[in-house]
């Protein structure tokens, strides 16, 4: 087994580019999802007729001040030719102490930034009628500031082990999907070399040496399963020391999850090049189905975005899914071995199905 | 140059099995994902459920009943101590605070649950519910002391959670929404009273805003953009396909024997960019056809919007073919290997970033400045602008940019093709 092994990582050496783009393709996602990736939504508002400039940035700070959304003042053009071409979902006229939303249609977001809108310039129009009878209107707005300081009501969230509570990371989630899919198709490409070796002939000759084909088909799937490994895990130090990102408390766990769902896609590329023929087929069609699966596994949505049935049955089949599952549990939600047991053992069980059948189909087809 | 094009023909028609399977995968992929999001680009959000316990450790009535005492103990003249009395009975804030949270709108997201605060915790730690949210004992008393009186430090409303979800984040903001209310509302009054403002003055609210709609604009629909983007990614696997068929001709020498016969180099290439833009447009053309009568895509749409549409078809085509002919090109100058993987990243990082592995919508604001400047997502941009507007104004203004691609692509192809005696 190990001269093979070898013999892979002298290949590799020799003309290492493909696990390196790779590599460097993952880190690139990760330095993508790790910039400061601004989940609130970004509004362009403009000026309507009669409004001065500095109106329009008052209203626009004081509708900054809380809220999901981001306003930003554009011309008028701009705003509403990304709004007709559909690139945003509206856009925002300020008109002398009232507004209008421009868009396509009313969509939930136009709801959520109506009712926002709606809250602030209530607000204010009340600061400013009871400024209005005040006599001083500054020493009113500085008496409210004060007050505001030492509110009547305050909201204290936290765990119920009484530390603080995070919200939801979207970024780490997609960080862990990318980088499970890109090991996806490098490892796939890893195992498609060995097809290349039984077209060319040099699993023949190795056959006949004192090998064993167990020992040749190690040799194989342990450099893959090697290389997966290492490319995630340098993904993840990478995220974790350069980019701050925070990986929960447990590496054995996520260890764990990574070797193992390495092994599970090794396995999965096996059946795939025990069902195509050539390495060009595997080439062509695993390129085209690896991409759906992060999509189905609703990798790079909120969870709770799939609802379809049909969907959801077909996601328990993919090693992706088992595995973001395990990751964000591990990582987000702390949890310990026994609530990722089970993404463990379907995606072990899932391993050991792919090989199964996988190397039979293989070994069956007589190249 | 049609000798070559017969022979490349010929081969694609030689492995007439794989093409029928890249033709079957995107409508099965179109059809999953156009089932899996639909109205994703309509409405890209999901419907948010969330149980949640409330438990009220504040008795409101007693609350009341002890404000007023206190009114009564701190030797207040009696007209003052029944106008604040009126206040507090008016608005109490734990009313307030439930009015709010079980308003119809809270309650098609939230379930709530009264509890007491063991079972609460119980639930909470077996994941029965989601969150808690917790008033302290003597909270009218507190809130009541803090907006009339000045007196004391207010009271705080407790949400307790281990999940740190997108639903719980909601309700944070729904709370967090009533309590910057409710504390502006009582700064607003004590300001005032300040100076000398009654209490009962509430302003008239102008009503404003409002919602105006842009006419003339189609809104996309999921499977319109699902056809669109899927297809164009598989169109451009056929050029990914067409680089693969050259590594069987550089193995067996059939370059070099082009050469031989005394052909131009680039006649060979001319020859594999024609038949991929042949085998493109073919692809997609079928692909977008099933799905259009399938999937009833483009519904009573007129003359010109097809005329505009086939036009942009043919753009994508011929896109497809400048890149067949880049990555033949490639193939022939370096080790097989490398050229495949450097292929296969390449489609990779534009498809993602042109927005066909994933609805552009849902990547980060820096993915999708980069979208256009992709030949795929240009097209893919420009192809979403035809159909919501029909403007030809913007039509031009995309076949533009794309013709710029092409030329440039096919410009670098031919630069790198090998030309007589390199090989």
């Amino acid at each position: 087994m190990v001269p093979v092994f070898l013999a892979q990582w002298m290949k590799e050496k020799r003309s290492p580019y493909m696990v390196l783009i790779f590599i460097s393709i993952s880190i690139a996602a990760a330095l993508l999802f790790g910039s400061n990736m601004d989940i609130k939504l970004k509004i362009d508002t403009f000026r309507g007729e009669g409004v001065t400039v500095e109106e329009a940035e008052r209203w626009i700070d004081r509708l900054n001040e809380s809220g999901a959304f981001i306003f930003s003042l554009r011309a008028e053009e701009e705003s509403l030719a990304d709004v007709r071409q559909g690139r945003s979902d509206m856009a925002v006229r300020l008109l002398k102490d009232d507004y209008r939303i421009i868009a396509v249609m009313e969509s939930t977001n136009v709801e959520l930034v109506q009712q926002h809108m709606q809250a602030v310039y209530h607000e204010e129009f009340r600061i400013m009628a009871a400024a209005s009878h005040a006599e001083d209107e500054l020493e009113f707005r500085e008496a409210m500031k004060t007050y505001m300081e030492q509110p009547p009501l305050k909201l204290q969230s936290s765990t119920s082990s009484g530390s603080e509570l995070r919200s939801y990371d979207m970024r780490l989630q997609l960080l862990f999907g990318f980088s499970l899919f890109l090991a996806m198709l490098t490892v796939g490409f890893r195992v498609n070399a060995m097809t290349a070796e039984k077209i060319s002939g040099i699993w023949n000759r190795v056959i006949l040496s004192p090998l064993t084909k167990t020992e040749m088909y190690l040799g194989h799937l342990t450099y893959s399963t090697l290389i997966g490994i290492v490319q995630i895990t340098m993904v993840f130090l990478l995220a974790k020391y350069l980019f701050g990102f925070s990986l929960g408390h447990s590496f054995g766990m996520l260890a764990m999850i990574v070797v193992l769902y390495t092994m599970t896609i090794v396995a999965m590329s096996m059946l795939f090049t025990g069902i195509l023929r050539t390495p060009e087929q595997f080439g062509a069609i695993f390129t085209s189905i690896v991409p759906i699966m992060p999509l189905i596994s609703g990798a790079y949505m909120p969870p709770g975005t799939i609802t379809n049935d049909v969907l959801l049955f077909i996601g328990q089949f993919l090693p992706l899914q088992h595995a973001l599952d395990a990751l964000i549990g591990v990582s987000i939600y702390e949890q310990g071995w026994t609530d990722i047991y089970l993404p463990l053992a379907k995606l072990l069980l899932m391993a050991v199905i792919f090989f199964g059948v996988g190397i039979n189909l293989v070994e069956r087809r007589r190249l | 140059m049609r000798a070559f094009l017969k022979k490349d023909v010929l081969v694609y028609w030689r492995d007439r099995k794989q093409n029928i399977f890249s033709l079957v995968i995107p409508l099965i992929l179109i059809v999953v994902l156009g089932l899996l999001l639909p109205n994703w680009i309509e409405n890209p959000t999901s419907t948010l459920q969330l149980k949640a316990a409330m438990v009220v450790h504040d008795n409101e009535a007693a609350g009341l009943e002890q404000f007023q005492s206190s009114l009564k103990s701190r030797g207040l003249p009696d007209e003052e101590a029944a106008v604040l009395f009126e206040l507090a009975a008016h608005s109490p804030p734990v009313s307030l605070l439930n009015d709010m949270l079980k308003s119809d709108q809270i309650i098609s997201m939230v379930e709530w649950v009264e509890l007491d605060e063991e079972a609460a915790l119980r639930r909470l730690q077996s994941g029965e519910i989601q969150a808690i949210v917790t008033l302290p004992e003597d909270f009218t008393l507190h809130i009541l002391n803090k907006t009339l009186l000045d007196e004391g430090n207010g009271a705080a409303i407790s949400l307790t959670s281990d999940d740190p979800s997108i639903e719980v984040g909601v309700l944070q903001g729904i709370i967090e929404g009533f309590t910057q209310q409710f504390n502006a509302s009582s700064a607003i009054a004590h300001a005032g009273t300040h100076s000398a403002v009654t209490l009962n003055q509430e302003a008239v609210l102008p009503s404003i805003g409002g919602v105006e709609t842009i006419e003339g604009v189609r809104v996309l629909t999921s499977f319109q953009y699902f056809t669109l983007a899927v297809g164009a990614m598989f169109a451009m696997y056929v050029a990914a396909n067409s680089a693969n068929k050259a590594i069987t001709e550089k193995r067996e020498h059939v370059f070099q024997r082009i050469l031989l016969s005394g052909s131009h180099p680039l006649t060979y290439l001319a020859g594999k960019i024609v038949a991929t833009l042949m085998m493109s447009l073919l692809q997609l053309t079928l692909v977008i056809l099933i799905c259009h009568f399938v999937l009833d895509l483009f519904p009573g749409y007129s003359l010109e919007f097809w005329l505009g549409f086939s036009l942009l078809m043919m753009m994508m085509c011929l896109i497809v073919a400048a890149l067949g002919g880049l990555f033949t090109a490639a193939m022939f100058r370096m080790n097989a290997n490398t050229a495949n993987a450097i292929i296969q990243a390449l489609l990779l990082i534009i498809g993602v970033i042109g927005g066909n592995f994933a609805p552009i919508y849902i990547l980060p604001d820096a993915v999708q400045q980069l979208w256009e400047w992709t030949p795929n997502g240009l097209w893919l941009s420009t192809m979403i602008q035809w159909i919501q507007q029909e403007s030809w104004e913007a039509a031009i203004n995309g076949m533009l940019g794309l013709s710029a691609f092409i030329i440039a692509i096919i410009a670098l192809s031919v630069w790198t093709f090998p030309k007589r005696g390199r090989i």
